[in-house]
């Protein structure tokens, strides 16, 4: 069955692009006694899908794309499993209390081996203990993400929660960074860079997408005191002070990593999860090589930009595509291009109508005219848009920016603060492509989040932009030309 | 916008605020404040509508302080440096100090503080530490009081009876806001902020027994080493009883009074008990009833007793099944019988307030201290029968320059409030625009006064205005994943407009608890000023309410059906994930009951709220289920948004009748695991094992569970498998257990080892065993891998049912190898009727390595 979301259409004005324009959204349908609260998904083959659930079920789905797929139950018993990878004839996938790799091996349609790679870890058996991956790295380690517990902590206390974790193929465990949240997605570049998502709560004043490098702290203290352990490749850093605006927490806490990407609440979901580059080289539209982020809240998609500016890896995130069917965990680009998001919403309320879903977002070979992409530049930003901007609304467009950052605390979450409205000077046409411009900023501040707005403009072909808010996350200044 | 501090002053009050954050657009109405709080005209006179504007609250009525207060407290009040009480006194520190003896004097009028003694434990001294957090206190006293001395001037009783009733004490009432303590809240909070007393004892005779209780796996039947065993609480009981404790099972009491015996005589004691008992008199055991036992009396052979005290010992333990206890006597004149109280006392000590050493009062001194009340003007705001008002010029008459209360350093008779330089040009511009107090003030500014001067901003931000300190703020108690709206009682922005009247009239009045995760109790102001709660819901609905604001819809029972459809899962918008309804709880996050809003409610704020919760609240948990307008439910209405939030409004309007929505309540048995066709595995915390559990049940109906942390078999049981509703609703994470019946628990440890002692099996866990992973067959029977990591002996666990009379077995089989014969390796094994060891007498296989395989059928 195919359901094209047109709320939007329905609800707008005629003339407003609508996202349901461009990217069509398609339910894989679930049978009514399949209880599909996605956890992992992966393609193994053409019309293929293998589901975990935070049942602890695994799912094989044939003819994914038809009307009817087929589900057939592939596992079970495994213990809230949160990502599945296809590897070298196995099936990997993190639990609570285990990485570990199975297959069907007598070929009778349900997995018969099961073997642990990794459980160097111990968990308590607070609810909150997750895990999250594994995602494979050019090397052929895997990596894997750890949720520190919270609430009551009836059973105690254990080591390595709030950790990246670095799994060498032969399962041996190397703590690479420490001082994580709810790190609810974490997925390796084209380029071999692992990344992870985080969600806003204590000591994480807003969601974010930060780059994992060996030795990083990422802010949260609850689990870095296993940073004194042998296998740590972390420093411990020592105290972190409560109520430190983030730009100066860099200075002040040895090896604090300050955020890729941070996600406004509200304005970019509250609860970024699962992610995926596109890498099809066009096939998903005019976006390929950004990344898609899934929001556990929104039931939305998001994009992001990623440049490196003066070491670090920083950019933007845009909206995407609204309105999908529930909370998004799990996001994955399938043979062809489209984008296969599934996910929840159990224990965690989302927008959405379904309490679980998968779903398939397919381009409709419509360009949208939109943000391309914002990156720093010297005293401001390039923008590029996806189609040229008809030049008789440039002049009358209307964009406003104002910057904020947030604050390093233990309370949960945090406003935005020292917000400034930032003075702009005018569009800049630039020659080296008619869809990029120049846009000059007074005032640019390091470790800030510039929050765009773009009001009035046409593309030359007469299309409004689908989306007018763009936010780029301003670590490091781009650096003067010499 | 102006920040100003406002040092809050309230004459005479023992806990007061010492310093409170207040912004605001207008000087005047903070002056007013100031001068309300400062009762300035209380001596300065004035008449008309600035009589109303700066009316202040009457100090305590000092007739009876002494009753209340000892007066060496009283006198170190009044000099304390950062005493709250504006400084009366005049001089040097000496010259200070003597006023203070002498005011002091004057008002103890020779009576004696009243200091009822009452036993506390270090369990309710930790129990006040807690509700100080979780209640709010520190909202308005932030200092926790510290050095204010107060174990100097209340008693625990004292001030327990004060907090739970202020309105009746003769400090507090007019002032402290009713908390609505339980009378053991009050007392656990007296017993934390005079926790000082602890260190001051005092021995009472009370009557009745003192008793401490224990609770114990185990009691040696046979006598009980009471002094090896520490007491999980104490306390005193009127009466011989068992019913002392939490528990019903495994408990243990020690009794211990002094026996009045009336007359010399021949007496015989006697206890009755399940399950055993001791009594001893004077240290001689005189009945002993030991044993685990049904009720049973036992008697002691007669005995020959002076008059006078004897030292009464009962020791009893209940192990499990019934339970009870009784004891008695018989003597001369009376027939056997159980104790009365009256002929029992035991001694307590009680904490007792901390003397402060003042001198004996004199006359002379006495009548200094009259003639300094008349002359500081004490009665001008203190109450009290003697004492004349001052006569200090009137509002009116008044310069305004920095002199008199308002210099830099005020000399007597003028009074030293401490105010600081900004307070004093805040004073000095009320006094420049004296004539605008002649006007009536504006509802907005009259809210303002009422919100700081009942300390409302304590807790609550109105636009701007008031709202918590930072470091108050942090203190709030809640659920943490609300954010601040779990923790912090809400800002107050549109209350007016939000809260139906006699929602709002009842909070301020009655106090309330709404929502379910926020800790801090609203208090009750009706016991401060019985008009202040309509006075105030009238002043904020007059500022807040539109002109003409939508009404509700009128009720149509299909629409409310809608409504009850849109709330729950089934097709709605699963409001339930953060709503309960009807008394239960959500399935996630606690936010409001569902059932509460409507009565609560206007239904212009809440057509408004539903649209775009973080337009009126930013940073709110509350879902933006209709951000862009349209609903996610597209076959309610066709998705219109707003004809949604009218039907789930129908719906709320049933109120506490609502029938629940859809998966609020889940049924346990959707939950149920039933293995039909091939076995149900099942990965889960599990009781009494680790966090790590992977449960099998087979079709058989026979089912086991194995720690995969641990790698060892926990159990095996019949009949039903597992219910996984605690893994599986809701955000989860419970531990689960076997439902069956036949439980057979294995021994503790891994069910291979080498060299183990005979009379002694490892127990060590993963530290010892590493799990390699599992198969499962064709028919999905597991076979579980794993390795000593010492010895490397690696080990293959296949778990098979087979049928038998009477109900399915199960055979483990094991597979041992390893790269040589490991000596002394052993496996143990429960075979369903015993605990056995079976030796490993290794084989050469066909590889070279060493094999051994064993079969074990479990029968039980």
């Amino acid at each position: 069955m195919v359901i094209t979301l047109s709320l939007l259409a329905v609800a707008a004005l005629p003339q407003q692009p609508q996202e349901s324009d461009y990217y069509e959204v398609i339910d894989v349908t679930i049978p009514d006694e399949v209880v599909l609260e996605v956890g992992g998904i992966e393609q193994i083959g053409p019309e293929t899908l293998l589901a975990c659930t935070r049942r602890g079920e695994v799912w094989r789905i044939d003819d994914f794309r038809s009307e009817t797929p087929e589900f057939s139950l592939w596992a079970d018993g495994l213990q809230e499993p949160l990502g599945l990878l296809s590897h070298q004839g196995w099936i990997y996938s993190v639990t609570r209390g285990e990485l570990l790799r199975m297959r069907d091996a007598n070929g009778d349609g349900r997995a018969d081996q099961f073997r642990t790679v990794c459980d160097t870890w111990n968990i308590s058996g607070n609810y909150h203990e997750y895990n999250f991956g594994p995602r494979i790295d050019p090397e052929g380690n895997f990596w894997i993400t750890t949720n520190k517990p919270f609430g009551g902590e009836p059973f105690g206390r254990v080591e390595w929660r709030g950790w990246a974790m670095k799994i060498t193929p032969e399962g041996e465990m190397i703590p690479m960074a420490g001082g994580l949240r709810s790190p609810a997605g974490v997925e390796v570049a084209p380029w071999g860079d692992v990344f992870y998502t985080d969600n806003q709560g204590e000591w994480c004043g807003a969601s974010k997408l930060s780059h994992i490098e060996e030795g990083d702290f990422h802010g949260h203290p609850w689990g870095i005191g296993s940073a004194k352990l042998p296998a740590s490749r972390v420093e411990h850093p020592g105290e972190v002070p409560d109520g430190i605006m983030m730009p100066k927490a860099e200075g002040v806490v040895p090896h604090f990593k300050l955020p890729a990407v941070w996600f406004p609440y509200d304005k970019m979901g509250r609860s970024p999860s699962g992610m995926a580059w596109d890498t099809s080289e066009g096939s998903f539209g005019p976006f390929a090589g950004h990344l898609f982020v899934g929001d556990q809240y929104s039931a939305e998609l998001m994009r992001v930009s990623l440049e490196q500016v003066d070491g670090h890896w920083q950019g933007a995130c845009y909206p995407f595509r609204h309105g999908l069917g529930t909370g998004l965990i799990r996001v994955r680009q399938l043979d062809g291009g489209e984008m296969l998001v599934g996910g929840s919403d159990r224990g965690w309320a989302a927008l959405g109508a379904d309490p679980w879903a998968l779903q398939r977002l397919r381009w409709t070979g419509k360009v949208p005219f939109e943000i391309h992409e914002m990156k720093a530049a010297p005293g401001g930003f390039l923008l590029n848009f996806t189609k040229q901007a008809d030049p008789d609304t440039l002049a009358d467009a209307k964009l406003t920016m104002k910057s904020y950052t947030y604050e390093l605390h233990a309370a949960y979450g945090s406003k935005e603060f020292e917000t400034v409205e930032l003075e702009l000077g005018e569009l800049r046409s630039l020659s080296v492509d008619p869809r990029s411009y120049y846009l000059p900023v007074e005032g640019l501040r390091a470790g800030y989040v510039h929050e765009l707005h773009v009001e009035g403009l046409r593309s030359v072909d007469g299309d409004e932009l689908v989306h007018h808010d763009a936010y780029y996350t301003l670590i490091r200044l781009a650096p003067e030309p010499e | 916008m102006k920040r100003s501090l406002i040092v809050v002053l309230m004459a005479g009050s023992v806990p007061v605020v010492a310093s409170m954050r207040a912004e605001t657009t207008a000087g005047l109405p903070s002056a007013e404040v100031l001068a309300r709080q400062s009762a300035c005209i209380a001596c300065h006179e004035t008449v008309g509508n600035a009589e109303e504007r700066l009316a202040f609250t009457v100090a305590p009525n000092l007739m009876d302080i002494a009753s209340r207060r000892a007066p060496g407290w009283v006198a170190q009040y009044l000099t304390a440096e950062d005493s709250p009480h504006p400084q009366v006194l005049a001089g040097n520190a000496k010259q200070r100090e003597r006023e203070a003896r002498a005011l002091a004097t004057f008002l103890a009028g020779g009576v004696e503080p009243d200091f009822e003694g009452v036993e506390v434990g270090p369990a309710m001294v930790a129990a006040g530490e807690r509700l100080y957090e979780e209640l709010g206190c520190f909202a308005c006293h932030a200092d926790n009081f510290a050095g204010r001395d107060l174990a100097a001037g209340w008693s625990i009783a004292g001030l327990a009876g004060a907090l739970e009733n202020p309105a009746a004490h003769g400090t507090l009432a007019g002032r402290m806001p009713d908390m609505q303590l339980s009378a053991d809240e009050a007392l656990a909070l007296s017993a934390w902020l005079l926790r000082e007393q602890g260190a001051h004892t005092q021995a009472v005779e009370v009557p009745g027994l003192k008793y401490f209780y224990y609770e114990e796996e185990n009691f040696e039947a046979t006598g009980v080493n009471w002094d090896a065993l520490t007491p999980v609480s104490s306390g005193s009981t009127p009466v011989v009883t068992h019913e002392l404790g939490e528990r019903r099972q495994f408990y243990g009491l020690v009794l211990e009074a002094t026996l009045e015996v009336p007359t010399d005589g021949e007496y015989r004691f006697w206890t009755t008990s399940d399950d055993g008992s001791e009594l001893f008199l004077n240290g001689e055991r005189l009945v002993d009833n030991l044993g685990t036992h049904p009720m049973q009396r036992r008697e002691s052979a007669p005995v020959q007793l002076s008059q006078g005290p004897h030292a009464l010992r009962i020791t009893f333990f209940e192990q499990a099944g019934g339970e009870g206890l009784q004891a008695g006597w018989s003597g001369p004149g009376f027939e056997s019988r159980e104790f009365e109280p009256a002929e029992l006392n035991s001694i307590s000590s009680v904490p007792t307030p901390i003397e402060r050493a003042f001198p004996a009062a004199n006359d002379a001194v006495r009548e200094a201290g009259r003639a300094l009340y008349d002359q500081r003007s004490c009665a001008s705001c203190h109450e009290v029968g003697a004492g004349a008002p001052g006569s200090s010029p009137s509002l009116a008459e008044l310069r305004a320059e920095p002199e008199g209360c308002l210099s830099e350093s005020p000399v007597s008779p003028a009074i030293d409030y401490g105010f600081d330089a900004e307070q004093r040009m805040l004073m000095l511009e009320l006094l420049r625009n004296r004539a605008d107090l002649k006007a009536e003030r504006g509802a907005a500014a009259e809210i303002f006064v009422r919100m700081h001067e009942q300390q409302c901003t304590a807790c609550h931000e109105r636009d701007g205005v008031g709202a918590p300190d930072p470091a108050v703020l942090a203190r709030f108690v809640g659920a943490d994943d609300l954010g601040e709206e779990g923790r912090v009682p809400p800002a107050l922005h549109d209350v007016g407009a939000k809260l139906t009247d006699g929602a709002l009239g009842h909070a301020i009045a009655h106090g309330l608890e709404y929502r379910p995760s926020v800790k801090a109790r609203m208090p009750a102001f009706r016991s401060v000023d019985k008009e202040l709660s309509w006075e105030l819901t009238d002043l904020f609905q007059e500022v807040d309410r539109a002109a003409s604001p939508r009404t509700a819809p009128s009720f149509a029972a299909e629409e409310a059906k809608l409504g009850h459809r849109l709330t729950g899962t089934q097709g709605g918008l699963a409001c339930i994930a953060c709503h309960g309804a009807g008394g239960q709880p959500s399935v996630g996050v606690q936010g409001p009951s569902l059932s509460a809003m409507a009565d609560r409610l206007e239904y212009d704020w809440y057509a408004r709220w539903m649209a775009d919760p973080p337009a009126m609240r930013p940073g709110t948990r509350m879902l933006n289920v209709f951000a862009t307008g349209k609903s996610p439910i597209t076959d309610v209405h066709g998705g219109d948004a707003a004809k949604q939030i009218d039907a789930i409004w129908h719906y709320l309007s049933l109120g506490e009748s609502m029938p629940l929505p859809a998966g609020l309540v889940t049924d346990r048995s959707s939950y149920e695991l039933t293995p039909v066709e091939q076995p149900v595995y099942f990965g889960t915390f599990y009781r009494g094992a680790s966090a790590r559990v992977m449960a099998v049940g087979f079709p058989e109906r026979v089912s086991a569970a194995f720690d995969m942390h641990n790698g060892r078999l926990i159990e095996l049981w019949r009949g039903d498998f597992m219910n996984a509703k605690g893994t599986w609703d809701g955000r989860a994470g419970q531990l689960e257990s076997a439902s069956g019946t036949d439980v057979l628990t294995m021994p503790g440890g891994p069910a291979v080892a080498v060299g183990a002692p005979a009379d002694a099996w490892p127990q060590a866990g993963k530290e010892a065993v590493q799990m390699l992973g599992h198969d499962r067959s064709e028919l999905g029977h597991p076979t579980f891998y794993y390795r000593l990591r010492e010895s490397g002996v690696e080990v293959a666990e296949s778990l098979t049912p087979v049928l038998a009379a009477g109900g399915a077995n199960l055979v483990r089989r094991f597979e041992l190898r390893a790269p040589r014969p490991v000596p002394r390796t052993e496996i143990q094994v429960h075979d369903g009727t015993e605990v056995r060891r079976i030796p490993v007498e290794w084989k050469t296989g066909t590889d070279g390595a060493a094999e051994f395989v064993v079969e074990v059928q479990v029968q039980w």
